[in-house]
């Protein structure tokens, strides 16, 4: 089903180019990542890329990648501090941004990935990962926008998760736009 | 307009669909619990093994989540290894569901299941403290596939800890500990 979510993102993503009203940029991201609700992962950082695609008006697409480390996580036993690396994390996927504004937007945004877990003396877990979050987007120059984003993304396991909160700042660039007809 | 409409719509089944399908995940998260081992307690050539019986029901982080407990993220068997006596070896740690009293080290072998190990140390003096991240990855699929079995069960089980068979050594564990994150719905 996670592959058929995020193929759906992306013929979301190429259905208005067929119409004929398509932005596309790329863009570059970064910041801090904060496991939520987890005794044996600490906060760390997250960056990444991401492409995207403004299909019509409060609309746009964007499939992301995203890397991140979570930092070491100490915890006190009855006297004896024990400490476990950090989990880190590598994934893609696709984010749904409903925009309003000009210059100046204010957008929520949802998307699905798939994000694999990683760390020392554990088996890497490959989870299905869903985002939620709100962007501040503000466009000091023609083409170039700044992102400010705080976003909740849990990666499933069955029925639990492990959650994250991302607060990331990132540039992105127009590369190529139609009039939208 | 059409086009809106539709990815306006695509949006809310995505939506939709990652809440029904993913239930309650939101509400869910990584707890630490840890049962305190004998302290000291010794593995003595002589005898070939300790035993020690662990309900986690006397562990207030297990029982207060037990009813919502749907895995365990994490495991780990801490502590401070030294050598009192005799020759380098290693430390093997195995388990069985429920109360059991295995008596040899043979019986053990055949009886129960090997959940961690080996923890290796020097000869007479050496010192090893074995903390989480060497510890996590001594587990092995099997044993801790019936410690969950047994955590999300009764909570139960009985931990055989054994030498270097053929090994004449004295192994004090200092501070040991098991440690579990629980994963449970809040």
């Amino acid at each position: 089903m996670r592959k058929a979510m995020i193929l759906a993102l992306f013929a979301l993503a190429i259905l208005p180019c067929v119409a004929g009203a398509v932005s596309i940029g790329v863009g570059a991201f970064g910041g801090a990542s904060i496991p939520l609700l987890q005794d044996d992962n600490g906060q760390g950082t997250v960056f990444g890329l991401r492409a995207p695609v403004s299909l019509i008006p409060l609309v746009t697409v964007e499939p992301y990648f995203a890397k991140g480390s979570g930092g070491d996580k100490s915890q006190d036993i009855e006297g004896t501090t024990i400490t476990r690396s950090g989990i880190d994390v590598t994934g893609f996927g696709a984010n749904v941004l409903l925009t309003f504004g000009g210059k100046l937007q204010l957008y929520p945004f949802a998307g699905i990935g798939s994000y694999k877990l990683t760390r020392a003396g554990s088996d890497d877990l490959t989870n299905t990962t869903y985002t939620f979050g709100l962007g501040l987007g503000i466009s000091p120059l023609p083409k170039l926008s700044v992102h400010l984003r705080g976003e909740l993304a849990a990666a499933v396991d069955g029925a639990v998760s492990r959650k994250w909160a991302n607060a990331t700042v990132g540039v992105s660039y127009n590369v190529f736009s139609t009039p939208i007809p | 307009m059409k086009n809106r409409r539709l990815l306006l719509l695509g949006l809310g089944v995505v939506a939709v669909v990652a809440l029904g399908a993913t239930g309650c995940f939101i509400t869910s998260a990584q707890i630490l619990a840890h049962f305190a081992l004998p302290d000291p307690f010794t593995i003595n050539g002589a005898d070939g093994y300790e035993r020690v019986y662990v309900d986690l029901n006397t562990v207030s982080d297990y029982k207060d989540n037990k009813d919502k407990l749907k895995t365990i993220s994490d495991l780990a068997i801490i502590g401070k290894f030294t050598n009192t006596n005799g020759p380098g070896g290693g430390v093997v740690v195995y388990i069985t569901p429920g109360n059991t009293d295995l008596t040899t080290p043979a019986a053990i072998v055949a009886g129960a299941t090997k959940l961690w190990g080996p923890g290796t140390i020097g000869a007479t003096g050496s010192v090893r403290t074995i903390g989480w991240n060497d510890s996590a990855a001594l587990f092995t699929a099997a044993g801790k596939k019936i410690l969950i079995q047994e955590a999300k069960g009764d909570g139960e089980f009985t931990l055989y800890t054994i030498g270097s068979p053929g090994t004449s050594n004295v192994i004090r564990v200092d501070k040991g500990f098991l440690v579990l994150v629980i994963g449970a719905g809040v």
